[in-house]
């Protein structure tokens, strides 16, 4: 079946020459919770932008479920619920009133979208506040309201432009909820990110761009095979003292490590879970007293750093 | 294949006739749940209500004759419009941008014309609702002072309502511009209050007629009240022509306003995009 995102040569240039994309290639495969990541400024909320009709292409083509946003965007985003940037809602209208107006402009009827709605509010946690008007609501709140009304009327495509940016601690906590209740639903998602432990836990593959342009996209696992080394962080009740060191650097798999606090430090580590599973013993025979032992979820950064220092 | 989600919510867009009245629809709302709105009936009331009462409070003798007594109701009219034209299509399109509610609408099935449309509908009968209200107090204290009325009254009031149309055009196309809703606000106002009636007046002195000009076309709302309709004369004293605008040609003026600043105004807004 086709990717059913596809971006062909996408290019925006704005005015004074800043190519934001240049010449972007990206399929979003079906079924897919595909992170898109880059740095600030690497073009992924412009193309985003493109791809949902609030932005003009210089030239190239963004193409959902088969029909070019530009030629006719409204059947192109028929099927797809955005949620771009941190979007304001009109402060006039209660939650409840804001899903029955762009229910309505999707063509679903009041009923619809009140039964949809209660199920969507009860998800995103704004029950309580249905019936009250949006104008005071916090920047979390609005964020999971968003979402909220982003899948009001059950699309197959599902685009978030960094949907936790901006939140307080608790915020993002929640919003990354909704975002892995998602990944169990029968859907495709773009989402841009440049929290790259936040793509790690929920994404089932990954475009990293910059300067425009694609660098490399694919499933996380493939990508994470390609990064050998893993880093480990380490908590321990006993510090990690300077006559442990050589004993640790011994160990095999160990590549290297660093002091990151009293009773912290990272290990830089290439093998399997067998091997992780003897560091682990060895460690806790130096006396360390392991309270925390736990792949860091950085392996995607350390390609995603290799990957934007190979592009500049 | 395409899935049953995709079919389905395909099948199930409205039309654009039908987005454009629930965007008109919500948009109506909006006007009904603001201050401006409210502050604006507040200002008719006052304005009714100084109109009727300040001569009995001073003594002064009422016109007995429907059409007089009105005038002085109806003389009222182009400022009403003008602040409406101002509070409910300065800022229609540039407030989607700067309080980034475009980022909430934008992504949604639904063409830019259809948004505008939509809006333009919303504020055109939010202005209707007001000069109903205005016109509708006005002639019951019009009839309940002389026990008449007059149909002068109703034409003035049609003749209203497209000034109205026309302004809110303006409006809008002011509103397209704008990169912030202070500035186009403030140029609405003051280009319908201001700087266009400063441009009809100075015309004369060259002794050009300004029936081209948007507010000078106003004026019929308060010159129909007059029998017989007046005609442009020469001041004999200060040797100075004074025009009046012709009833079939100021609709005309207004229509071409309507047209070229909706036309306009939606072309910029569709090319407009939505940057942070």
């Amino acid at each position: 079946m086709d990717a059913p995102i596809q971006v062909h040569g996408l290019t925006k240039v704005y005015g004074g020459g800043f190519r934001a994309v240049d010449a972007l290639e990206l399929n979003v495969p079906d079924r897919s919770f595909m992170g898109f990541l880059g740095p600030n400024g690497a073009g992924k909320t412009t193309t985003i932008k493109i791809i949902t009709n609030m932005l003009t292409a210089t030239s190239g083509e963004a193409v959902i479920n088969g029909v070019s946003v530009m030629q006719d965007p409204k059947t192109a985003l028929a099927d797809v619920g955005a949620v771009v940037e941190t979007p304001e809602f009109y402060p006039y209208l209660t939650p409840m009133e804001t899903l029955h107006y762009l229910g309505a402009l999707r063509g679903m009827t009041v009923t619809e979208s009140t039964n949809r709605g209660r199920d969507l509010l009860d998800m995103v946690k704004l029950t309580e506040w249905k019936d009250q008007r949006v104008g005071k609501f916090s920047k979390g709140m609005k964020q999971r309201l968003a979402i909220a009304q982003a899948l009001l009327p059950e699309p197959s495509i599902i685009i978030l432009d960094e949907p936790t940016s901006g939140l307080d601690p608790r915020g993002m906590v929640e919003v990354r909820d909704i975002l892995k209740h998602l990944k169990k639903m029968d859907v495709t998602v773009l989402m841009s990110s440049h929290l790259l432990n936040e793509v790690q836990e929920v994404c089932t593959d990954v475009a990293l761009i910059n300067r425009g342009k694609l660098l490399r996209s694919g499933s996380v696992a493939d990508l994470l095979d390609e990064v050998k080394a893993r880093k480990i962080d380490v908590q321990t009740r006993r510090p990690l003292t300077p006559d442990m060191f050589d004993r640790l650097r011994s160990v095999d798999g160990v590549k290297g490590f660093s002091i990151t606090g009293e009773l912290t430090f990272a290990i830089d580590f290439e093998g399997e879970e067998d091997a992780q599973a003897r560091l682990l013993i060895e460690l806790q025979n130096l006396g360390l007293l392991v309270v925390s032992f736990k792949e860091s979820g950085l392996a995607l950064e350390s390609l995603y750093m290799s990957l934007i220092m190979e592009s500049r | 294949m395409e899935s049953a989600n995709v079919v389905n919510n395909r099948e199930r867009l409205p039309s654009d006739l039908q987005q454009v009245m629930t965007v008109a629809k919500y948009d109506v709302l909006k006007h009904l749940r603001s201050k401006r709105l409210l502050g604006l009936l507040v200002l008719e009331g006052l304005l009714l209500g100084l109109t009727f009462g300040l001569p009995i409070a001073l003594g002064a003798d009422a016109a007995e004759d429907p059409s007089d007594y009105i005038s002085a109701f109806i003389g009222w009219v182009d400022i009403l419009i003008v602040l409406g034209a101002t509070m409910f299509a300065g800022d229609a399109i540039v407030s989607e941008f700067q309080s980034r509610t475009g980022y909430l609408l934008f992504p949604n099935p639904v063409k830019r014309s259809t948004i505008f449309i939509g809006k333009y509908l919303s504020t055109l009968g939010i202005i209707i609702l007001m000069l109903l209200v205005y016109y509708g107090i006005a002639a019951l204290l019009t009839f309940a002072m002389t026990g008449g009325g007059t149909v002068l009254a109703v034409y003035s009031m049609l003749f209203a309502f497209a000034y109205g149309a026309a302004a809110a055009a303006l409006g809008f196309l002011i509103s397209s511009i704008f990169k912030g809703s202070t500035g186009s606000l403030i140029l609405t106002f003051f280009t319908l209050l201001m700087i266009l009636p400063l441009i009809a007046q100075l015309l004369p002195i060259g002794e050009i007629k300004p029936w081209f000009m948007l507010t000078f076309c106003g004026g019929v709302i308060s010159t129909i009240m007059i029998e017989p309709y007046p005609t442009d004369v020469m001041e004999p004293i200060m040797n100075y022509w004074i025009y009046y605008p012709e009833v079939g040609l100021s609709l005309v003026v207004l229509a071409v306003y309507i047209a070229v600043c909706l036309g306009l105004g939606m072309y910029l807004f569709k090319r407009r995009e939505m940057v942070s």
